[in-house]
């Protein structure tokens, strides 16, 4: 998921009411969750409610915007981002679909 | 324009005392002297709420102390807490609305697990980065992955900054951790963010520290030797790190710096007190600062640039890595560093002829930054 606004194509990871660039409310969800990874790394101090380990991935959803995610591997290429943070190495079988 | 004439400190680590107590330690040797000159109050503190099951704090706080009548405020601006709070206190005596303001930096954390603390910290994220299990502590990981990549720096750099840090907070008593590392050390310990190790991270510290603020003119009815506050400067960043342009640059930092140093109408300083909560932060924020040289930063922690005798002294109190960082308290005890340098009362870690220094307050992962050039003369 992705937010991006109606009036100049901006979009983020994150929701905001307002645009940063243009200052226009008009915001909305665009359910986009494919995207390249470009850097995974391991982090083995979590916070609470999570697992004790996992790698995050910083990811780049078609060009649009960059996003976080994690995974229980290394993740190289491309990728696909659950809404729940969670993102895996998108099969071919996926891709055909 | 405006100085300090007072300062004291806790001793950082795992108190018994509870947020109030220490509070008190750092204050009562200040107020005790000052009582009946202090007009306000500037809490510095985030996570009261969340650690301790507190609130209005800064009217408790003043209640403690039998100060029930003095006008006070908390600033919370995370880790960037206590140098807001200062900025607060000084806007408070240059506006004319205060004329003596007692500022408090204090965060009691350690009664909560690790766990705890980091998902707690992480709350300062935007939801859809905190969901992805994004921390403070992941994202050093990041930055000294990129940092690596694009600098060709050797991962040894970011250890050698543990080391030092460690080795100045041995010769600060009121440092949390008092042990000395070495580089091999450092790289075989557990791993907390890849590649940063349990060294390369700050503690989860208990403790308070105060300062005296007063106009310049007014400041030597209170000592003979007042450090003055020259210049400061403050920014802000996105907070959404997935929304910056560049994720390995801390703008503002550099913006803040840009700010401080131009009304401070300084180039160079003698010694930096910077935002280490992780090793490669020590590095990056130098560079964006001016300290050292962009990229190249690194090459001056094998050289001994850095260390208490180097040509740019930073962090003589040992840092948040290892003098500790509880949160709220971690700004106004840069200040009380720099106070105690510029007047020559900082015992083994004393930088030599020491007259203009600086301190970087951060909020965030750069999310705000207050920088302060303090100075011998005003």
């Amino acid at each position: 998921m992705i937010y991006s606004c109606k009036n100049c194509g901006y979009s983020s990871f994150v929701s905001r009411a307002r645009c940063p660039r243009c200052g226009s409310t008009e915001i909305y969800a665009i359910a986009e969750n494919e995207g390249r990874a470009l850097l995974c790394w391991k982090l083995t101090a979590t916070p609470e409610g999570f697992e004790d380990s996992y790698y995050l991935c910083l990811i780049n959803i078609n060009g649009k915007a960059n996003a976080f995610c994690r995974s229980n591997e290394s993740l190289e290429g491309d990728v696909v981002e659950e809404n729940n943070g969670i993102c895996y190495r998108k099969t071919k079988e996926a891709a055909n679909n | 324009m405006v100085a300090i004439v007072a300062g004291h400190i806790t001793k950082f680590g795992k108190r018994k005392e509870n947020l109030l107590q220490l509070v008190a330690e750092a204050t009562i040797p200040i107020i005790t002297k000052f009582a009946d000159e202090i007009d306000f109050v500037v809490v510095s503190n985030t996570y009261s709420g969340e650690f301790n099951s507190m609130s209005g704090l800064n009217n408790l706080i003043a209640t403690y102390l039998g100060m029930d009548y003095v006008p006070s405020i908390r600033v919370d601006n995370t880790s960037g807490s206590g140098g807001s709070a200062i900025l607060v206190g000084k806007s408070l005596i240059d506006s004319g609305i205060a004329r003596r303001v007692l500022v408090i930096g204090a965060e009691k954390m350690s009664e909560k697990s690790t766990k705890q603390v980091t998902s707690i910290i992480a709350s300062l994220l935007p939801k859809e980065e905190r969901n992805a299990g994004l921390t403070l502590p992941s994202l050093a990981g990041l930055l000294a992955k990129e940092y690596m990549r694009k600098y060709s720096a050797p991962r040894e750099s970011f250890a050698l900054v543990a080391v030092k840090n460690h080795h100045n907070a041995m010769l600060n008593p009121y440092a949390h951790i008092q042990k000395e590392v070495t580089v091999e050390e450092v790289l075989k310990a557990p791993i907390i963010a890849e590649p940063l190790t349990l060294y390369e991270f700050s503690p989860i510290s208990d403790g308070a520290c105060s300062i005296l603020l007063t106009s310049n003119e007014e400041s030597f009815s209170f000592t003979e030797r007042p450090v003055f506050i020259k210049g400061i400067g403050t920014a802000s960043d996105s907070s959404s790190i997935s929304s910056r342009e560049d994720i390995i640059s801390l703008r503002s930092v550099r913006e803040a710096g840009a700010i401080a140093l131009k009304n401070a109408k300084v180039e160079k300083v003698n010694f930096a007190e910077l935002h280490d909560m992780a090793t490669v932060l020590e590095i990056v924020e130098a560079e964006e600062l001016g300290l050292l040289k962009k990229g190249e930063g690194w090459k001056a922690y094998f050289e001994g640039v850095t260390g208490i005798n180097g040509e740019m002294p930073i962090n003589t109190s040992g840092g948040l890595n290892s003098k500790g960082h509880p949160i709220g308290a971690s700004g106004v005890a840069q200040a009380y560093e720099a106070f105690l340098q510029l007047r020559n009362e900082a015992g083994n870690r004393q930088v030599k002829d020491a007259r203009v220094g600086l301190s970087l307050s951060m909020a965030g992962f750069g999310n705000s930054a207050t920088v302060i050039v303090y100075g011998a003369e005003p």
